[in-house]
């Protein structure tokens, strides 16, 4: 919805998703995102996916823009409305955006979509990968250069800021504080392919509140991408490398595979992800972690899609949170079922 | 008059509502026409070279007009969008009332595109593309 006032022009929009996880286990409790502190076993749990965003966008003239956006899911301590993103833009010519505020860091390749489960094939995005770097938005600024080349539409963005976020491990609250994170991120779109190559790098990242301090590290992501989508078809696939530096304790290779077919309002999909620590990993168990997913999104109703999804997944803090010493040990296999609705309005 | 509803209750009786006459995309006079690879990107939001307009999403022409440009239905183009617009990325394209108003509105702003039934087309503005 839309309202133009002398060269004002506001629009609302919003998102969200509904829906359950349940999976066979009491042992350990399957989670999306580092950020909560408990999660989905043999009792369904809503909370796990459920989200709300609402988006404001004002354009002042063809120049300068502000986008705001609220987001309701669960954190650290439940469920609980966030300031998502907030930033003002100028367009200061067709090939150049600068932007200010509080806005998303382009760590891997859906990073700014992640939430909108409507606009994915999936219920949502591969924990192996995605839950590697749990600061969503950063404070900071932002150039946006955009040209055309040969048929081929590039976007580079150059970021720089700080950002602190709550994640829940080893039984506590560990807050991420990030004081210097610096991205670049570059895309060609040509047709229906899609690719990405991005690197971010947190020179001074601390971790607060874990059991044995860690000193600050240099915090590392380089991550190549690509999508295609002839409409019936999608296959999308992401490879990201962390590094740490000198001995980095969080150092992995993280990447997925995921295709779809659509036929009508219906597409099914399979996704394989998986994790493997290149370092003297602290927060996983075992040596390689993997899920393996099918599931299937019904385009149900204008706006609404239901989307049913099964899993095999490793035990690992990526997924899993709360886990039982009985499963903590070894290398346990864990089904989870999710049942949702994603829509847009 | 008379012998436009005629015709369109002949059409609608031999074709049904949802194959509708062909769809042409329109742009400024003084604009050069985009090729058909450039209208998909513009109204996939993948580029800027010119501000699609839209037509309402609840009528025939919008997904005949998707499914031909794009080859993408309702839901495909509303997931398209909803990944630009939630990234803060861009806005949808604005949506005109008419036929009558979205002439206006390409006749009035060289950058901007629009897309109309055949049957409504008029001097105001220049065809870049016929869909059929």
């Amino acid at each position: 919805m839309s309202h133009a006032d002398e060269g004002l022009v506001w629009a609302w929009s919003g998102f969200g998703t509904a829906g359950a996880v349940v999976t066979n286990t009491d042992g350990a409790q399957y989670r999306s995102s580092s950020r909560q502190s408990r999660g989905a076993d043999k009792s369904p749990d809503a909370g796990v996916d459920s989200r709300l965003g609402l988006q404001a966008n004002l354009n002042v003239g063809d120049t300068f823009s502000a986008v705001g956006q609220v987001l309701v899911s669960r954190g650290v301590d439940g469920m609980r409305p966030q300031l998502e993103w907030l930033f003002g833009q100028a367009s200061v010519t067709p090939w150049l955006d600068l932007k200010a505020g509080r806005m998303v860091l382009p760590v891997f390749l859906v990073s700014d979509s992640r939430n909108v489960g409507y606009a994915a094939h999936w219920v949502r995005a591969p924990n192996e990968v995605y839950s590697l770097f749990p600061l969503t938005s950063f404070d900071g600024g932002q150039a946006q250069i955009r040209t055309d080349w040969a048929g081929t539409h590039f976007t580079l963005q150059a970021s720089g800021g700080r950002s602190t976020v709550d994640i829940y491990g080893y039984g506590s609250k560990i807050t991420v504080d990030v004081k210097k994170a610096y991205a670049l991120n570059l895309l060609a779109e040509r047709g229906d392919w899609t690719f990405r190559l991005g690197g971010v790098t947190t020179p001074d990242a601390k971790l607060k509140g874990l059991p044995v301090a860690l000193p600050p590290v240099t915090d590392n992501f380089l991550g190549v991408g690509v999508i295609y989508d002839n409409g019936s078809q999608l296959v999308q696939g992401e490879y990201v490398i962390r590094r740490q530096g000198d001995g980095g304790a969080f150092d992995s290779d993280s990447y997925y595979v995921t295709a779809g077919q659509r036929w009508g309002a219906w597409m099914p999909y399979a996704t394989y992800s998986r994790f493997v620590p290149k370092g003297d990993v602290l927060f996983v168990g075992s040596d390689r972690l993997a899920t393996v997913a099918a599931g299937v999104r019904w385009d149900a109703f204008r706006g609404v899609a239901i989307k049913a999804q099964v899993e095999s997944a490793d035990v690992s803090a990526t997924s899993f949170v709360n886990v039982s010493p009985a499963l903590a040990g070894r290398r346990a296999k864990v089904t989870v079922f999710t049942l949702l609705a994603d829509f847009v309005f | 008059m008379n012998k436009r509803i005629v015709l369109l209750l002949a059409a609608l009786i031999v074709s049904g509502p949802a194959s509708a006459a062909d769809v042409v995309v329109i742009v400024n006079t003084l604009a050069t026409a985009p090729t058909r690879e450039q209208l998909a990107d513009i109204y996939l939001g993948r580029s800027r070279a010119f501000t699609p307009l839209d037509q309402s999403e609840s009528r025939p022409i919008y997904v005949e007009f998707y499914q031909k440009a794009t080859g993408r239905d309702l839901a495909q183009v509303k997931a398209a969008w909803s990944r630009i617009v939630f990234a803060g990325r861009g806005v949808a394209p604005r949506e005109m009332a008419s036929a009558a108003a979205m002439k206006a509105a390409v006749a009035a702003d060289p950058k901007a595109i629009g897309y109309i039934d055949k049957a409504d087309l008029d001097a105001s503005v220049k065809v870049a593309l016929t869909l059929n």
